[in-house]
């Protein structure tokens, strides 16, 4: 006999409203789709970047550097990348004060 | 670090995917968690009347609705703290949310050598000891 519903709590929720995003690992051939997803989401230009901005030379870096915590959402309909997370890995002692900047040595 | 979604790709659960991938990764690798720095984007418009802590109490509270810290407080995510002087983003006036995600599926030790637990010392065989031989 089955005791569990149909629609079982075990079931894994679909993740996105959206089934034509797909989250991807990022690659060097997504470097500078990027760049401009990040400018557009945050909304500055080329002219107007600042250091806390990331560039595809920086996401080229967290790529060599931690190449598994690095993901782009992709939308399967045009490939166009349409949004991106990237991580860094660190041992974090809670009494270090350290602030963004030197732990991510400029992002 | 930080995460972007396009702005005509918001409130379609993109974030939340992404969330989701690295939480994946974090079980994967068996770490502790997730420490992020989260930017409470609609600080700006009440800023004027209310201090940083008292807004993201009613956040955290579910008083207040914030763009971005609210969705990822739905993720699991808890408050730890407040970093001032964390952002040149103007909505935030600065500041900065601690948020950090604890990995439930941690496992804070890991067996390096199972064989030494399968074979305690209060199990070791005894010594051989001979009979002495009958005459």
């Amino acid at each position: 006999m089955n005791v569990y519903p149909s629609t079982s709590l075990h079931t894994r929720p679909r993740q996105s409203r959206d089934t034509n995003i797909a989250v991807v690992p990022s690659s060097s051939k997504y470097l500078a789709e990027m760049e401009q997803c990040h400018q557009l989401a945050y909304g500055y230009t080329p002219q107007t970047v600042s250091y806390e901005d990331l560039t595809a030379e920086k996401f080229r870096q967290h790529l060599a550097i931690f190449p598994e915590g690095q993901f782009v959402a992709v939308d399967r309909r045009t490939d166009r990348v349409v949004g991106l997370t990237v991580s860094m890995r660190a041992n974090l002692h809670k009494d270090a004060a350290i602030n963004w900047a030197e732990l991510t040595n400029d992002g | 670090m930080d995460s972007v979604v396009l702005p005509e790709y918001r409130s379609q659960g993109v974030g939340g995917q992404l969330i989701e991938a690295r939480y994946n990764l974090i079980r994967k690798l068996n770490l502790r968690g997730l420490a992020a720095g989260s930017l409470p984007i609609d600080y700006g418009k009440v800023a004027d009347h209310m201090d940083i802590e008292q807004y993201v109490q009613e956040v955290i509270a579910g008083a207040r609705f914030d763009t971005n810290l609210s969705k990822q407080l739905r993720k699991g995510f808890k408050v730890h703290g407040l970093i001032p002087n964390y952002t040149i983003e103007p909505s935030c006036r600065g500041w900065g949310v601690e948020i950090v995600w604890d990995n439930p599926d941690y496992r804070p030790q890991r067996r390096i050598f199972p064989a030494a637990r399968r074979f305690p010392l209060t199990r070791r065989v005894a010594p051989l000891v001979l009979a002495p031989r009958m005459a």
